[in-house]
């Protein structure tokens, strides 16, 4: 994963609980990275390390804090610059998630190691649909290679919501770890 | 057909529809640069455009030849970067080309300059009213993963720099302990050396320094036959001076060996009050024979004590035979006690006194007493050993003096001393 994720993550500890206890997170985790640069590629492995470290000296369970994490990384990009990238991709929540994939297609374009232009030699990034759409509420279908981080797709969209200065309601409908296809969640919006 | 997001203004056929779509900054001029239509967007960057006014009032026109207010479509090349300023507003700044379409109709096709998607929205311009043939918004992605990216190298290199100045004070530090270390080192060794030296020359003048007094000592005793008076005297003085130098030598072997740390305390049970009496009765006679009161207060319940009866005699004596070498007129007074724990040793003189400056300084190696006039007496060594010698009995000593009126060193010894490692 690009830097720019442990970065996030790092930033979230940092802001809630202080330079000490991100220290005890990358020790425990077996992290030693002094800084991590945002545009660098890091193995998958040293971000589900964090994040499992995290979960045990936060005291809090990896879903919670991974949805916590995807309302932070809405708020992070929005802060680093990529704000306008994310307002481009529609002016309500249905535009932005119906938008998600055109988003990461173009970000596959951009960054060098994305993978969306080369198949299986980069980031693998997660797609995204959406059906049932009727007035504010649909259905968010998501599908990764990537194990354990639907509930980072909750946070996500609470993010966005944010964003777009409106209230969300989304909840899990089929679960991909029980033998689902994949991910799916219930999502309206006022 | 759904509505495009991208051309809204009024385009003059069907082709400039197209156009229009494609090019949302359009600006349609003729070859007098007189605005007929535009775009948009163009609008939201220029609301000051209006038809029939002359482009050259709302824009500074870069990429033509200053004095041009007319573009000849016959010498005009269309690949040549135009530039539009906005005169009001400078930091609006459209970048394109001029393109002729027959003699009359000229389009300026361009896109604005920034460096930022936020200079982009502060426009009032959305990212994804750019059409998607454009890379506009992806060059500005680009450019804030440059941005961020320059960002953490500028942030690395801090660190860097910081963990090299942190390495340069730390190697700093460690060659200054290397230096202290080999300072220290050489130090001891020359002190070793010293002490080695002493101690050998000290053995070596010992011997036959005993033979010679011995010797001087049985002549005087007519052990060799009657001898005249007049050599008698001189065998004295022999005697005399040769005990004082001995006296030297074996204070210099205790200094060495202190200094060597292999002064150990034979430690023993002794019954103090006795020592004590023996000390009296050695140094009275001096005093007697000056002329001075010698006053002594033993308390008969000293008992007895653990540690080194001869180190502690030595310090007594030591201690006594300056009281009275320093003692013209008056008293020395002797007075040995229980004190808690400890025993206490008090050697009072009517003496000249110590001056404040010299009372710390008089108990170090070759520090000796100055006599008011500026005289110096004895080598510097009697204190330095008791007080070493004091200290290694677990003890304290101390001086209370007053110019002209005398001094009192004060001796504390613990009553049980345990068995000493050698001192280092």
């Amino acid at each position: 994963m690009y830097g720019m994720i442990n970065r996030a993550l790092e930033d979230m500890v940092l802001a809630n609980h202080g330079p000490e206890t991100w220290r005890s997170i990358q020790r425990k985790a077996g992290v030693d990275v002094e800084m991590f640069v945002r545009m660098e590629v890091y193995p998958d492995s040293m971000t589900y390390s964090l994040v499992g470290a995290a979960s045990e000296i936060l005291e809090k369970s990896v879903p919670d804090l991974l949805r916590d994490f995807g309302l932070f990384w809405v708020r992070f990009t929005g802060n680093e610059g990529y704000g306008p990238l994310l307002d481009e991709a529609g002016d309500n929540l249905t535009e932005v998630l119906s938008n998600l994939d055109e988003m990461h297609f173009r970000l596959g374009t951009i960054f060098p190691m994305y993978g969306a232009v080369k198949p299986g030699q980069g980031m693998q990034p997660p797609q995204f649909s959406c059906t049932d759409i009727e007035g504010q509420s649909l259905t968010l279908h998501y599908h990764s290679k990537r194990a354990g981080l639907a509930p980072m797709v909750i946070g996500l969209v609470e993010g966005l919501a944010e964003r777009l200065k409106c209230t969300v309601d989304i909840r899990q409908l089929t679960f991909k770890d029980r033998g689902d296809d994949h991910d799916s969640f219930s999502v309206r919006y006022s | 057909m759904i509505p495009s997001p991208y051309a809204t203004a009024e385009p003059g056929n069907e082709t400039e529809t197209l156009l229009f779509e494609l090019f949302p900054f359009i600006i349609v001029t003729d070859a007098s640069l007189t605005v007929h239509r535009w775009g948009r967007l163009a609008s939201v960057l220029a609301p000051e455009l209006e038809p029939e006014r002359s482009l050259l009032e709302v824009f500074e026109l870069h990429g033509v030849r200053r004095d041009d207010t007319r573009i000849d479509p016959a010498t005009w090349r269309s690949s040549r970067p135009i530039v539009l300023k906005h005169r009001q507003h400078t930091e609006r700044v459209l970048r394109g080309q001029l393109q002729f379409h027959g003699d009359h109709t000229l389009y300026f096709l361009g896109w604005p300059v920034v460096t930022r998607a936020d200079d982009l929205v502060s426009l009032g311009i959305k990212l994804k009213e750019i059409p998607p043939h454009n890379n506009l918004s992806d060059l500005l992605l680009v450019l804030r993963n440059s941005q961020l990216t320059l960002a953490d190298a500028d942030q690395l290199t801090q660190k860097a720099r910081e963990r090299s100045r942190e390495l340069e004070a730390l190697n700093e530090r460690l060659r200054g302990e290397a230096e202290l270390v080999r300072a220290r080192q050489a130090a001891e060794a020359a002190s070793d050396a010293k002490s080695r030296f002493l101690s050998h020359v000290s053995h070596e003048l010992r011997t036959p320094m005993n033979a010679i007094l011995g010797y001087s000592e049985m002549l005087v005793d007519g052990y060799y036959g009657a001898i005249p008076q007049t050599a008698a005297s001189v065998l004295e003085r022999m005697q005399v001076n040769g005990r004082h130098l001995l006296d030297l030598i074996n204070k210099i072997l205790d200094m060495s060996v202190i200094e060597a740390g292999q002064l150990t305390l034979s430690i023993a049970r002794y019954d103090f009050r006795a020592t004590c009496q023996k000390v009296v009765a050695a140094t009275e006679g001096l005093a007697t024979q000056k002329g001075l009161v010698f006053v002594t207060k033993i308390d008969p319940e000293l008992g007895e004590v653990t540690g080194d009866e001869l180190r502690v005699t030595q310090v007594m004596i030591n201690l006594i035979g300056n009281a009275i070498k320093f003692t013209s007129t008056g008293s020395v007074t002797v007075i040995a006690r229980r004190d808690s724990g400890n025993v206490l040793i008090e050697i009072s003189d009517t003496g000249p006194g110590i001056a404040p400056q010299d009372q710390a300084r008089i108990f170090k190696d070759f520090q000796q007493v100055r006599l008011p006039g500026g005289v110096t007496v004895g080598a510097g060594l009697g204190l330095s050993i008791a007080s070493k010698i004091v200290a290694l009995h677990g003890g304290t000593m101390g001086v209370e003096s007053t110019i002209g009126e005398g001094s009192t060193f004060r001796v504390t010894l613990p009553i049980s001393v345990p068995e000493s490692e050698p001192t280092q």
